[in-house]
């Protein structure tokens, strides 16, 4: 959730990006950066290293995702420095970026062996603004071993990027239009959906897939259930059980998860529950 | 000003003369110092390796970044992919992405 006040926005999301996304974002209030006008903070890109620099306190990567060219800078954390993680930024921001080389450059940074030569990287980072440059600093650089996860970042970049400028999918739509954009957003959502059932080790779980681990039918009709009721003090477990012909257990797990996703909430005592729709 | 490589298949290959392109592909029989790639929506790309003999492709499945020009591809960097890579959702991302180009180059 994105807190309005002045200079804090606070995003709690990691918003899946290709780089030419952050190379065209020129919104920002603060310090943090809008995308598709959304606030972005965590960001997760997957492209190949090209090239990596090393210093003392942190390592640059160039990263190239075939949108464009990012350079990144992982701070390396050391158990017994005392300075955080923004005094170490502005240290090194007082150094030029650049790569570290001969002559008159004055970083520190030099080229040092490429680990993840010829291999595609997952990186989890914050995007923000320093001296009206963008910088990225890396939270996770991890090698992908499962190549899938290369095309559902970009199908998730692409839905993502259609849910911000064009709503999502529940909004009423009207016109012919739209309703070519929502195929669209289907057929992505499938696709992302299929390459999820391909991964196994798919570290990213959406929400959809989610659903479909924990057995579709019966949640559908729980949450269809719970929304259809109009009444202040909602529907009870014991009426879920009765309509959905499962045990209070059972019921009891659908409803801590509809409560953790936050698409129902309880009203007079714990077994009675709404939906925030 | 752009210096996106964009991915690609075999039937946008001629929009991208001259162009440095990505493209994946199931590794196919050598001829020299070029390799036959199949490509995700079944057409073959000649791969001139000339310039990066010295590294081997390590999977059934890469993906080669090189220049598009006079029908063959002059391979600049490879990339191994798994070799449960799903073909068929790739290409659909990438006519997707073909689609959406504003995000992608």
């Amino acid at each position: 959730m994105t807190n309005n006040s002045n200079e804090n926005v606070i995003v709690r999301t990691i918003t899946p990006l290709t780089i030419r996304q952050i190379q065209l974002s020129t919104e920002s209030e603060g310090n943090t950066f809008k995308i598709d006008k959304e606030f972005v903070m965590n960001v997760s890109l997957v492209g190949t290293v090209v090239k990596v620099y090393g210093g003392n306190t942190f390592t640059n990567y160039t990263i190239d995702d075939g949108t464009g060219q990012l350079k990144v800078r992982e701070f390396k954390r050391h158990k017994q420095n005392n300075m955080d993680e923004e005094q170490q930024q502005q240290e090194e921001q007082e150094q030029p970026q650049e790569e570290g080389g001969e002559g008159e450059n004055k970083s520190k940074a030099k080229e040092i062996e490429n680990v993840f030569e010829n291999k595609y990287v997952r990186i989890i980072g914050n995007l923000k603004e320093y001296k009206n440059q963008k910088s990225f600093s890396v939270n996770k650089i991890t090698e992908i071993t499962d190549s899938n996860q290369i095309t559902t970042h970009f199908l998730e970049a692409i839905l993502v990027h259609l849910q911000r400028i064009k709503g999502t999918l529940k909004k009423e739509q009207t016109s012919s239009q739209n309703s070519q954009i929502k195929e669209e957003k289907n057929e992505i959502q499938k696709e992302t959906n299929n390459n999820n059932n391909n991964n196994k080790n798919n570290n990213i779980i959406t929400q959809q897939n989610t659903t479909q681990i924990l057995g579709l039918a019966l949640k559908d009709k729980a949450l269809r259930l719970i929304s259809s009721n109009q009444t202040s003090s909602g529907i009870s477990l014991q009426e879920l059980s009765k309509e959905l012909k499962s045990t209070e257990e059972e019921i009891r797990e659908i409803v801590d998860f509809f409560l953790d996703q936050g698409q129902i909430y309880i009203t007079i005592d714990d077994e009675h529950f709404r939906s925030t729709d | 000003m752009s210096s996106a490589t964009p991915r690609i298949n075999f039937k946008y290959l001629s929009e991208f003369e001259g162009k440095t392109i990505r493209i994946v592909g199931k590794v196919g029989e050598k001829q020299g110092n070029n390799v036959i790639l199949h490509t995700t929506d079944n057409g073959q790309v000649i791969v001139d390796r000339s310039n990066n003999l010295e590294k081997n492709y390590q999977t059934n499945n890469v993906e080669v970044l090189g220049v598009w020009n006079n029908n063959q591809l002059s391979e600049l960097t490879f990339f191994n992919l798994s070799d449960n890579f799903d073909f068929d959702t790739h290409n659909q991302m990438i006519d997707l992405s073909m689609k959406h180009k504003e995000i992608f180059m």
